[in-house]
């Protein structure tokens, strides 16, 4: 019944999945957590006696801390709750497959007029239908101050509806002890690939979100400007025309890819050629990287930079849920996910860029990113990557 | 208990109505639930995935075609469109073949590895076979993504091996590591406990008499491994034979994490078709068909298995 009454609103567009990193210990982390998870999954929220409130956050698998199975939200909900005693949270992992029945019960409680099973959602994939949707919360200063410190435009990608509180871009990785002037662009990236043989890797673009950037920025930069910025906002896919070029292109490089046809399977695997030397060269998630070279599994000598025009990359998302019973409440984790503390926690623990305008960040963090590039290019519509994956393995891999 | 049923000379009142229906229907209930279960949770999603594949995208494929892309749709009735379309894919076919030649080396790979340790265990004494019959089961308790993973890092290139190798002055072998060839070797590594177990438990069932009734009359090892051996253990190595078939064919982790970029076997084929390409109902016609090459090792293990249990009944 439930299902039959959500067709109508989902059945003009693909849902945009979380597109970003399949890390193999998610994977593996899956099961367990999933298992954990179970008993917290009942999504009904619930309300204590005796004043306490409990919010309910929703986090999949793909918001890991990079490098590990264990998950962000332990640490913030324990600084969140010491410093809000009347308000419990109650974070719910959930898989690919159990973030769509969330956001199917999300709608269908929406058209039921019944509240929202969850109230806040930290998973980029489907804030964009849930915005189309309308089951999302406006968040002004008024209920959020610390809104304030966001960069307004990116607050305007959905209509102030959700929250930028992290984010992370693809980077090219290279060994500074074998490559001494790396290049600044992709032409530059695409001309030492070809004059260093066997010295440079991508992940399967199915495989995970750095070889998909480097695919996807590859086949963008044959694609007439004037069609680019289509495939970021919908999708059609007659426009997938434009891709042979881009396509045949890669094709071209793969003779001279570290393994020539055998590509690295994910950003891990990237980052481990990367570790044994067997790369001079590749991209990789910019969070993902820190984390390794922060925990030694990356020698000293690997550097990041940027290439013009970026990589995507993105910020992570948190939103509130319309009729949230628990808005007030909600809104305080927002602001306090915002707050110096906290973003000081995101910053060290997902190496991730910061949500707020560096301006506002405590001068540790702001001396962390002093000088780093970390904009990024928007990533395609998820259905657009969808089919360059499939078109990838068919045409290169 | 009811003082009404202790009155003398009054029958004990029968259960009537909605109650007594339940009871009297409650045994043939209970004999259907597991026809029910099966039919439910097996039959159901089955009938769903061959029609989706069919080009029916109503009733309960519905959720699952609306977040598709690139399906194709039946108008009127059903249709083979999706199924004509994936087999003028260059790429699939190749995995198809993929698959086949994969599942077949890997299962006789395993039977002639497991034969050969069963043996050794039946045969031999001491300290070797104690070493051998314990050593086997390891892979067992080794999670399947954990040895396929440090399989492919010992054998890749850059890994152990070819450190090993190298420090033998060897710099230019060619190691399996990101090929199909290395999916056979981890597919084998990780069913031999299995594959050794069964066919050990075939050849330790074989009364001693009939070995030394073979030996006394002068029959040589081999013989006695060809004519009194294999035919007392063929079950156990048919029971194998289509287990480790019907896994393979199906099987994601060891090529996932072992096998090249391309061509892949139909399971991580599948895989990525549903979770990155958006496409299910390419990933349902391989289930479909891997289901279909399933069904075909199944009927043979059946049918040499009747034929195996009437040939002990006539004895």
């Amino acid at each position: 019944m439930q299902i039959s009454s959500l067709q109508d609103n989902i059945s003009h567009r693909p849902a945009p999945r979380v597109k970003r990193r399949r890390p193999l210990v998610a994977a593996i982390g899956a099961a367990a957590l999933v298992a954990a998870g179970a008993g917290a999954c009942s999504g009904t929220s619930t309300s204590g006696s005796s004043g306490t409130q409990t919010v309910n956050v929703f986090t999949t698998l793909s918001n890991v801390i990079p490098g590990t199975n264990e998950l962000p939200w332990q640490e913030w909900s324990a600084a969140f709750e010491k410093a809000n005693p009347t308000i419990k949270l109650k974070v719910t992992t959930g898989t690919a497959s159990s973030a769509a029945q969330m956001y199917a019960s999300v709608v269908a409680a929406k058209k039921d007029g019944k509240n929202p099973p969850i109230d806040i959602l930290d998973d980029s994939g489907y804030i964009p239908q849930l915005e189309a949707d309308g089951a999302l919360q406006v968040l002004t200063q008024a209920e959020v101050p610390n809104i304030s410190e966001v960069e307004p435009s990116v607050l305007a990608t959905y209509k102030d509806e959700a929250i930028p509180y992290r984010g992370s871009s693809v980077v090219l990785a290279y060994n500074g002890s074998d490559v001494s002037k790396p290049p600044t662009t992709l032409a530059g990236v695409l001309a030492w690939i070809k004059q260093n043989p066997g010295k440079f890797a991508y992940n399967v673009p199915s495989g995970g979100g750095s070889g998909q950037a480097f695919a996807e920025a590859v086949v963008k930069s044959q694609i007439p400007a004037s069609v680019a910025p289509k495939f970021v906002t919908g999708y059609n896919a007659s426009l997938e025309s434009y891709w042979q070029p881009g396509l045949a292109e890669l094709h071209s490089l793969t003779p001279d890819l570290y393994g020539g046809t055998d590509y690295p399977a994910s950003n891990n695997a990237t980052l481990q050629d990367l570790a044994n030397g067997s790369i001079e060269m590749g991209p990789v998630w910019s969070d993902g990287a820190n984390a390794a070279l922060k925990n030694g599994e990356l020698p000293k000598t690997i550097k990041f930079v940027q290439i013009t025009p970026p990589f995507y990359g993105g910020p992570s998302y948190l939103v509130v849920m319309k009729n949230s019973p628990h808005a007030a409440a909600a809104e305080k984790v927002i602001d306090f996910m915002l707050s110096q503390s906290a973003q000081a926690l995101v910053v060290s623990g997902m190496n991730g860029y910061p949500g707020v305008e560096l301006k506002y960040e405590p001068s540790s963090v702001q001396k962390e990113f002093a000088g780093i590039d970390t904009s990024w290019a928007q990533g395609w519509y998820n259905s657009f990557s969808s089919d360059l994956n499939s078109a990838w393995q068919q045409s290169v891999g | 208990m009811s003082a009404e049923t202790a009155l003398p000379g009054r029958a004990p009142r029968r259960r009537g109505g909605l109650t007594g229906l339940l009871a009297a229907a409650a045994p043939a209930v209970a004999g259907l639930l597991p026809v029910l279960v099966t039919l439910v949770f097996v039959g159901l999603p089955v009938v769903l995935a061959v029609l989706y594949t069919l080009g029916y995208t109503g009733g309960l494929n519905q959720p699952e075609s609306q977040l598709a892309t690139h399906q194709i749709v039946a108008q009127h009735g059903l249709t083979l469109g999706a199924w004509q379309h994936i087999f003028g894919e260059p790429g699939f076919l190749e995995n198809l073949w993929t698959t086949a030649w994969v599942t077949v080396a890997a299962t006789v790979a395993l039977v002639v590895v497991a034969w050969a340790i069963a043996l050794y265990i039946r045969f031999a004494t001491g300290f070797g076979k104690r070493i051998v019959s314990s050593l086997f089961v390891v892979p067992i308790f080794v999670p399947g993504v954990i040895s396929s993973y440090a399989l492919v890092t010992f054998w890749q290139n850059h890994g152990r091996l070819a450190g090993i190798l190298y420090a033998l002055g060897l710099h230019t072998v060619s190691l399996p590591g990101g090929t199909n060839v290395s999916v056979v070797l981890g597919l084998v590594w990780t069913n031999i406990p299995f594959g050794v177990l069964l066919i050990a438990a075939g050849l330790q069932s074989v009364p001693q008499p009939y070995v030394d009734a073979a030996r006394d009359a002068s029959a040589s090892w081999f013989m006695i491994v060809r004519t009194v051996l294999f035919p007392l253990a063929k079950l156990p190595t048919l029971v194998v034979v289509t287990f480790i078939a019907v896994g393979t064919l199906g099987t994601y982790t060891i090529p996932e994490i072992m096998g090249p970029t391309s061509p892949q076997m139909l399971g991580v084929n599948m895989a990525n078709a549903y979770t990155s390409y958006g496409q299910p109902q390419d990933a349902e016609i391989m289930a479909v068909l891997v289901f279909l090459m399933a069904i075909v090792f199944s009927v043979m293990y059946v049918r040499a298995n009747t034929a195996e249990v009437r040939r002990l009944e006539r004895r």
